[in-house]
């Protein structure tokens, strides 16, 4: 273990890691461009490294990408990769809020923290941890799926219903093309071109940031600025100080990533969300989030850390990738010559720790490069709106199509976001059309395979007869009774003071809508 | 302040442009091209993507181009092989293919856009058996104990699959053995399919040989599809050995090109093709993975993919 460590702290694996570093940062921090095409477009450059100095590369830039893809998030509403979508729900008002570098700082910090976290377990519990996510099957991933989907309560604004219906707004948008799990079309109205759907990437470009530009144009003459910058000295310090005075969440966040991050398939999206759905749950203050409050940031920037860290954990243990740019860096060790398994832990012990030991420093270097940025970067809110819009068009429109080179993907995306603007006017929140759009394709494959496992003994033995799927299926209970219970209590306290809820003006800014309790 | 604005966005706009540019590789080798565009209609990580990464380099040196790899994923197979049907057919761009899929689509009901036989067939590079997998500890050791498992207990046992092509490889297996087994359809791909297998939440799982070969004993074979065994799975027999005959549809992977190629330029690309596959790594590379080399010319190529084109139809009548 220690002689990885000596190897990564080589020069030749630390320029390779912090060219990762920068390349991720990058890649994170636009729009449309994810990890997982970051990592393909890196990987013809490691055939020629020696493997252990490419693996590095590679991790560091997905390390990166997890942090940089808050910074679009935090300033512009508009989540630079999926995995930002919850930390987008509080950066953003914070930016708002004149707050912008506090929220940066917050998640520089989380995701430092969050990566240590996630790197340490994939150091010292890799099997372990592997033997554990085994032991989730189709029906526990359903259940997880379904459980996040209560989430929905968390962000949906003043209207669960909307938020519901949000919710399956964007599982039907993810439906779309052949159906993943048996070659059905779906909504494509007979047009080969929409057999592939839309991409998730393409789709929550089109939610999140085409209803925030046409909202910068439509307010540019009141409000010409997205916020405003004001320098505090002394801001770091008291941004991290105040993270650290609340540990509980920090930590809590990155353990729930790194557990979900070692299930095959989850990867850092889920993780960031099921984290702040916890933050909300056990906070004392609730009705802060969604307004500006830094734990909704730090509970989604660190999981989403971590996540990456726990993503190593079976692709290493066991050669199953636990996310897409880990299946990525998962190629690039076959194509090596190398047979991720528990075998490479023997084989190649040197090079599984010096991988590890590299996840950890590039978010130590990441976290350097981000505090060293944040103040440069909290000020592009001083870009008047009117040259701001047109760049973040400009680069959701170059994003949406760079992932599959599909013209197709624009339209969708742009159509998408017109219609979720129209929508954001109605009452909805784009949030909960986020989430369904990316837990559809987990929940549904989950469904059908858990249906199909059903025909060999019965449905409710496969559902409702698992040790692990009851933990879930409890857990899903409470998160939805608990939405339930504060729904009635909302009104309750409504009805007892005799107060009657303004409707959502349509003048505020869609994502700045109050959180339900 | 507006012009250092102007200036600001207009030096974007220009950097981010040039981005698209690339180099400019002369080539002499007859392909009059800057850059390649080497489409995969699959996500990066999988077999398709291992092809294709594997013989760039050696592409790049006997084309004397850069090859950017587009992924293209969606349909299984169906976006990126309608959009090379776009593309314009001088060499510049081409596409993975992979059988029974192309074949699968093609023949299916509804518009996918192209049809199997339309795109020029550079070379099939590399094929593989398919095998029922089981994982390590699993309780059934050969396949006739599995299959005899089946048949007291019909549906009974579970096995997974990819998609629709599983579901095939599945119904064709149940013609040759007799057994009948509920299926389980996996989304993203093999890979789904071995956690699944390792945590026991199915009994077996289709899957490529090569998947068997590169899981370094995690998962074991029961049988293979096919007439050949396997070098890298040498004590698995094939399902016709053991008396179970109709079992033999594979999956190859190949080059193609967009419909309308002039012969020379394919024969261009298949000349790379084999320098590419002839190289000493790739050689020991596939026997790892455990993928068989193919070795073709186009001719050869389009006769490959009418044969597999006619396995398939079989293997579906066959099922009906």
């Amino acid at each position: 273990m220690l002689d990885g460590l000596m190897a990564a702290l080589t020069p030749g694996y630390l320029v390779y890691m912090c060219i990762g570093v920068l390349a991720g940062i990058v890649v994170g921090a636009l729009p449309g461009f994810t990890a997982t095409m970051g990592t393909a477009l890196m990987l013809p450059f490691t055939f020629a490294l020696p493997p252990g100095q490419g693996f590095a590369m590679l991790a560091a830039l997905y390390v990166a990408a997890m942090f940089a893809d808050s910074v679009p998030a935090c300033l512009v509403n508009t989540p630079g990769t999926p995995s930002a979508v919850a930390t987008a729900l509080d950066g953003y008002p914070m930016t708002k809020q004149g707050r912008g570098q506090a929220a940066l700082i917050a998640s520089c910090f989380s995701a430092l923290v969050g990566t240590l976290i996630g790197g340490l377990a994939f150091l010292l519990l890799s099997q372990p941890l592997a033997e554990v996510a085994l032991t989730f099957g189709p029906p526990e991933f359903f259940w997880i799926g379904v459980f996040a989907l209560t989430i929905i309560g968390s962000i949906a604004g003043d209207s669960l219903l909307k938020g519901i219906a949000g919710g399956c707004l964007g599982m039907l948008i993810g439906a779309v093309g052949i159906s993943a799990t048996g070659a059905v079309p779906r909504y494509t109205f007979g047009t080969p071109e929409l057999l592939g759907g839309i991409s998730i990437v393409a789709a929550l470009i089109g939610i999140f940031a085409i209803p925030q530009v046409i909202q910068m144009v439509r307010d540019r003459r009141a409000d010409p600025y997205v916020a405003k910058f004001t320098r505090r000295p002394g801001v770091t310090g008291q941004t991290i100080r105040d993270i650290l005075s609340r540990p509980v969440n920090l930590l809590r966040s990155s353990l729930i990533g790194t557990a979900i991050g070692i299930l095959p398939g989850a990867g850092s999206p889920v993780a960031s969300l099921v984290s702040y759905n916890e933050a909300v749950r056990w906070s004392k203050d609730k009705a802060s989030f969604g307004r500006g409050n830094v734990d909704g940031v730090v509970a989604s920037e660190s999981s989403g850390n971590s996540a990456a860290g726990g993503a190593m954990v079976p692709l290493v243990a066991l050669g199953i990738p636990g996310s897409a740019p880990a299946a990525v860096i998962y190629g690039a060790l076959l194509l090596q010559g190398l047979r991720p398994g528990p075998e490479l832990f023997v084989s190649d012990a040197s090079l599984v720790y010096s991988f590890a030991w590299s996840v950890m420093l590039a978010g130590v270097v990441t976290f350097v490069v981000g505090m060293v940025l944040a103040g440069g970067l909290a000020r592009m809110v001083m870009i008047p709106v009117r040259l701001l819009a047109p760049v973040i068009l400009f680069l959701s429109v170059i994003g949406s199509y760079a992932i599959r080179s599909s013209v197709m993907d624009v339209f969708l995306m742009l159509g998408l976001g017109v219609g979720i603007y129209f929508l954001s006017l109605l009452g909805f929140h784009p949030g909960p059309i986020g989430l369904g759009v990316i837990l559809g394709p987990i929940v549904e494959p989950a469904l059908v395979q858990s249906l199909s496992i059903a025909q060999s003994s019965s449905v409710v033995e496969v559902f409702f007869g698992r040790p692990i799927s009851i933990i879930l299926i409890v857990l899903t209970l409470i998160s939805a009774g608990w939405v339930v219970f504060s729904q009635v209590k909302d009104a309750r306290d409504r009805r007892g003071t005799d107060a009657v809820e303004p409707a959502p003006e349509s003048g505020e800014s869609p994502a700045v809508d109050r959180v339900g309790r | 302040m507006k012009r250092t604005n102007l200036m600001a966005v207009g030096a974007l706009v220009v950097g981010l442009s040039a981005c698209g540019g690339g180099s400019q590789a002369d080539s002499s080798e007859g392909l009059d091209c800057r850059n390649v565009d080497f489409i995969v209609p699959y996500s990066p990580g999988g077999g398709s993507d291992r092809q294709v990464r594997r013989m760039q380099p050696h592409l790049e040196k006997a084309l004397d181009v850069k090859i950017n790899v587009t992924y293209m994923e969606g349909g299984d197979g169906a976006i990126g092989w309608q959009a090379l049907t776009d593309k314009k057919p001088d060499g510049c761009s081409v596409s993975n293919v992979v059988a029974p899929n192309i074949m699968l689509l093609s023949d299916s009901d509804q518009d996918v856009g192209f049809k199997a036989a339309d795109f020029e067939y550079i070379a099939w590079t590399e094929a593989t058996a398919n095998a029922l997998a089981v994982a390590k500890d699993s309780p059934y050791t050969t396949i006739e104990e599995f299959v005899d498992a089946a048949k007291q207990d019909p549906g009974g046992l579970t096995v997974a699959g990819v998609g629709e092509i599983g579901a095939l490889l599945s119904a064709e297996l149940g013609t040759a053995t007799g057994m009948e087994v509920s299926y389980v359809p996996v989304s993203g791909g093999v890979g789904d399919i071995i956690p699944d297998l390792l945590g026991g939440h199915v009994d077996a799982g289709i899957v490529g040989a090569a998947h068997v070969a590169e899981s370094n004993g995690k998962i074991v074979a029961l049988g293979i599809t096919g007439s050949e065994e396997s070098p890298a799975l040498p004590d698995v027999p094939t399902y016709e050995e053991r008396g179970f005959e109709g079992a033999t549809l594979g999956q190859s992977w190949g080059v193609i090109a967009p419909p309308g190629t002039p012969d020379d330029i394919v024969t261009i690309w298949n000349d790379a093709v084999q320098e590419a596959m002839a190289s000493e790594g790739t050689q020991q590379a596939l026997q790892d993975e455990g993928l068989m080399p193919l070795e073709q010319s186009p001719d050869e190529a389009v006769d490959y993919m009418n044969e597999m084109h006619e396995a398939l139809k079989a293997a579906r009548d066959n099922v009906k």
